[in-house]
């Protein structure tokens, strides 16, 4: 294999990795626990900008760029920087946001955040460099790894997914477990789960605060990668990139979002090979517009996704306990046995 | 140009164009209980389909009319075959709005397609002639989009309060079944609202584009949270509300460039369409806030 | 009407329903005091200009079932969302268990034990009827973050263990066993009917409160569930009913809260109170 093709390649699963979690994150808002966060992609954002700065050191360093509190820490310390800003910039947005609002005016609102975020950091050079955003961040490791740019890759590929798999063990003790069920029950019937003991509002903004973590882990790591991060790579549509995988995949179930975070860029890099596509603006709008597509094809024949959400199911006890080895029966004598319930 | 009177001016000639998408909008909304994701995107491909008769033709009477046939048909028939049978599937007000997102992406890129992402503008001249009014030097254009504005406006309110169409858009707007019951024939009622609201999508398309120096296939969609903003500000579903809502938006709009930053514009309808939704998403009107079935 | 012997062998029985089992435990403790389980006072709410519940005071005791009658119209279904706090009282207060639950969210009040059968359906639709049971029960640590984060399936299997089991046996019990893996949305509606009994008596509660469990089911079906009922009053389980059949309130109820335009105008039992002037005045407009 060439190096030209190992470097796409090596790529392509950074960035299928990147989306990964991110997808995961929002799935989790947005599949198990039904937070419609149209807003999501702030949250990348909250950690691309957080682990660039504090790798890039101060403003002063770069002419030309303005921005704040800028350090030189080491890559890992940043990145989980990252993640923990992504957490915590859910917390405000979540409480102002995750109220009893019907489902679409509640999506809008986190529309609406995304894109007041987008144009005022757009507009506040000082902030993060406006429009023109951040450049120079340091590759991560750089003096750890192999120097050739396809080994480094490589290297920074297999990072990607050790996280990814670390994602994967620790979401799987949420969603696994009767917190993931009551977050299901919560999706489902909320004013039920409620009745039954649920603190509605307090799991909503927990799940809130974990994806918005996640999405500032994957921001953190996309931005080691691509070096850059400005405004104009996290418009809203963004976030819709997100649902489209997890609508294709199947929500609600890690492995579905997974094969939707692989199988939807890799139809949006089917435009690579059409006639036209040395044109960017052409391969570019082919891309949305497949994602659009693509949207509108799975709504219509497998909202699901390709792999629905898994059923949980639960073996019956050996001796199941029989109605009459128990003695209720005999508490009122003549009545028959409560076998099954007469269907409607 | 007194400094305010200058900006007020600016605000009517977008309160203007606001108007017309907002109402357009908030018709969707009102009738089938759509939020449409895809509402700007419409404006923008009728703008460029009357650029391309108006770069033909020279004629740029021709090309309104061509903009607000399109903005129609093109809203007819989105409605009619992609949004109405999701809608009596069944599909959720969240499913919808996912699907009005990716209809809109579908329409974005087909006009960067068709278009490219250039500017274009129309043919007419800027900055020659023009009318003084209450202090502020109206061009022609804009006396066009005010005017055009207005026409709409009161055509809107004969439509509404006078027609028994109107009535039975109102009617079906409330209560769908029930309407259905009483003998409208919703189906009908329907089309005729999105192809209504979509000759006014066309026509804030071309207003737009006739208002600004030059714009681009990407330029129309940066209008799509203005127009929100005025609809759930007036409440979202009420056509008055939301011809009040484009009113106070685009004057505050221009007024705010008084004081602050220019680049700042959108961030102020942006945090009053925050605010609104936040404290009283009925808006001032009282909109339709309910969780009714959307109509099919 | 206890059965003799009755409690006691379900109380011998590793199988228990940890519902059952943890009244149990809730009735030891009380030792004969006659204080009420759950005590309205004065309490009103108004729906715009309408005011629905008007000043109500009544009281629910820890024993038997209590109804609550009205015709249309009368403020009970207000009054009970008052009381699980599904409405906000704009005056008066209610105490359960020894608490002011007044200003209280409904979640803390199940929590305490104050658990509601709804009337429409509410099942967790893509949630097994198993998984339904097994997520209305309490004091699970594996639904706290940090317990199931760091503490991994060991600290919580636990009471999942628990759990099943006491789920099991009321899909035993109640005949839906064979459905236990099935998804809550296939079930008829009669059966989800009997699915949210079943989940309310996995809430371990100290209080059920039904919001008329009969309406819009079959005769067969009615039967059953009253069945059901008189079986769980002769296991202790202290209920509130809702209910609009008199017969059927004469059969289970022991203590009856006539209400009429939102206020109680009359309490006794369902006997002397059909011979009352003042209930059946108020039944002859409802």
């Amino acid at each position: 294999m060439s190096s030209a093709v190992q470097f796409y390649l090596a790529g392509v699963l950074v960035v299928a990795g990147v989306t990964i979690i991110a997808s995961w994150g929002l799935d989790l808002q947005l599949g198990t626990t039904g937070v419609l966060n149209f807003g999501f992609v702030v949250f990348q954002a909250a950690g691309a900008y957080t682990t660039g700065v504090l790798t890039m050191g101060p403003a002063s360093e770069h002419p030309g760029l303005s921005y704040i509190a800028g350090a030189h820490l080491p890559f890992i310390p940043a990145l989980l920087a990252g993640t923990a800003v992504g957490g915590l910039v859910a917390v405000p947005i979540g409480l102002l946001g995750l109220r009893r609002l019907r489902a679409d005016y509640q999506a809008i609102v986190f529309l609406v955040v995304s894109l007041i975020a987008t144009d005022v950091v757009d507009n506040t050079r000082g902030f993060m460099n406006g429009a023109a955003g951040l450049s120079l961040v340091p590759q991560p490791f750089v003096s750890l790894l192999p120097v050739s740019p396809t080994g480094y890759l490589w290297a920074y590929s297999v990072i990607t997914f050790v996280l990814v798999l670390v994602v994967w063990l620790v979401l799987r003790r949420v969603t696994e477990s009767p917190l993931g069920r009551a977050l299901r029950a919560t999706r489902e019937q909320e004013e039920a789960a409620a009745a039954l003991g649920k603190n509605v509002n307090a799991l909503r903004l927990l799940v809130f605060v974990i994806g918005g973590a996640l999405a500032g882990l994957s921001g953190g790591l996309y931005v080691g990668y691509l070096g850059a991060w400005a405004p104009s790579g996290w418009l809203y549509p963004e976030t819709f990139v997100f649902v489209t995988v997890i609508i294709v995949g199947g929500r609600g179930n890690k492995l579905g979002v997974l094969l939707g975070a692989l199988i939807v860029p890799a139809f949006g890099e089917v435009s690579q090979f059409l006639p036209n596509s040395s044109s960017a603006l052409f391969s570019g709008a082919i891309q949305w517009m497949f994602v659009g597509a693509l949207l509108l094809v799975f709504l219509w024949w497998r909202p699901r996704g390709v792999i629905p959400e898994a059923r949980r199911t639960f073996p019956a006890p050996a001796s199941l306990p029989g109605i009459a080895s128990r003695g209720i029966s005999s508490a009122t004598p003549g009545k028959q046995k409560f076998e099954g319930v007469s269907s409607e | 140009m007194n400094a305010a009177v200058e900006a007020l001016g600016f605000g009517i000639v977008t309160a203007s164009i606001l108007a017309l998408a907002s109402v357009g909008f908030t018709l969707q909304f009102g009738i089938t209980n759509i939020f449409n994701l895809a509402f700007a995107n419409v404006m923008g491909l009728a703008a460029f389909a009357a650029y391309s008769l108006d770069t033909w033709t020279n004629d740029i009477w021709l090309a309104v009319v061509v903009a607000v046939f399109v903005g129609a048909a093109v809203s007819l028939i989105v409605n009619r075959l992609l949004l109405q049978p999701f809608i009596r599937r069944g599909q959720g007000a969240f499913g919808m709005i996912i699907v009005t997102f990716a209809i809109s992406l579908l329409i974005q890129y087909a006009t960067v397609l068709v278009w490219g992402d250039g500017q274009v503008s129309y043919t007419i001249q800027q900055g020659v002639g023009g009318k003084r009014l209450l202090g502020f030097v109206f061009t022609p254009a804009q006396l066009v989009i005010v005017g055009g504005a207005v026409i709409a406006m009161g055509s809107m309110h004969l439509l509404l309060r006078h027609t028994k169409l109107g009535k039975a858009m109102r009617a079906t707007a409330v209560n769908p079944a029930l309407a259905g019951n009483c003998g409208i024939r919703t189906k009908r009622v329907v089309d005729v609202a999105w192809a209504v609201s979509g000759a006014l999508a066309g026509a804030a398309g071309i207003a737009f584009g006739l208002d600004t120096a030059s714009f681009s296939a990407y330029t129309h969609q940066g209008l799509l949270v203005l127009i929100v903003a005025a609809a759930v500000l007036g409440g979202i579903g009420q056509p008055y509300g939301a011809m009040a809502g484009a009113l106070v938006i685009g004057i505050s709009v221009e007024l705010s460039a008084l004081w602050i930053n220019s680049a700042y514009n959108d961030v102020i309808a942006f945090a009053i369409l925050g605010v609104i939704l936040l404290v009283r998403p009925r808006g001032l009107f009282g909109g339709t806030f309910s969780t009714q079935e959307m109509s099919a | 009407m206890s059965e003799p012997g009755g409690r006691n062998s379900l109380e011998d029985s590793p199988d228990l329903p940890s519902a059952t089992r943890s009244l149990s435990a809730a009735h030891a403790g009380e030792s004969g005091t006659s204080a009420p389980l759950l005590r309205v006072e004065k309490v009103s709410h108004s729906f715009g200009a309408v005011r629905a519940v008007a000043g109500a005071t009544f009281s629910v005791s820890g024993t038997g079932i209590t109804g609550l009658i009205g015709p249309n119209g009368a403020g009970k279904s207000s009054a009970v969302g008052i009381i699980c706090g599904n409405l906000r009282a704009s005056d008066g207060e209610v105490h359960f268990d020894g608490r002011d639950i007044t200003s209280k969210p409904a979640y803390l009040r199940a929590r305490w034990g104050l658990i509601r059968m709804f009337q429409l359906s509410s099942d967790f639709s893509r949630l097994t009827v198993i998984e339904n049971l097994l997520v209305a029960g309490q004091r699970q640590p594996g639904e706290r973050l940090i317990v199931s984060l760091l503490g991994g399936r060991r600290a919580w299997r636990k009471r999942e263990e628990e759990l099943l089991a006491a789920g099991w046996d009321l899909l035993a019990r109640f005949g839906l066993a064979d459905k236990a893996n099935d998804y809550a949305q296939t079930l008829s509606g009669g059966q989800k009917r009997v699915l949210e009994l079943m989940r309310a008596l996995m809430a371990s509660p100290k209080l059920l409160v039904l919001d008329e469990p009969l309406a819009g089911v079959s005769p067969a079906l009615a039967d059953e569930l009253t069945a059901h009922l008189l079986t769980l009053k002769q296991e202790g389980m202290a209920m509130l009913l809702i209910e609009h059949e008199l017969d059927v309130v004469e059969r289970l109820c022991d203590h009856v809260v006539a209400m009429a335009e939102g206020r109680v105008i009359a309490e006794g039992a369902m006997s002397s109170l059909r011979k009352m002037d003042i209930v059946q005045k108020a039944y002859s407009f409802g």
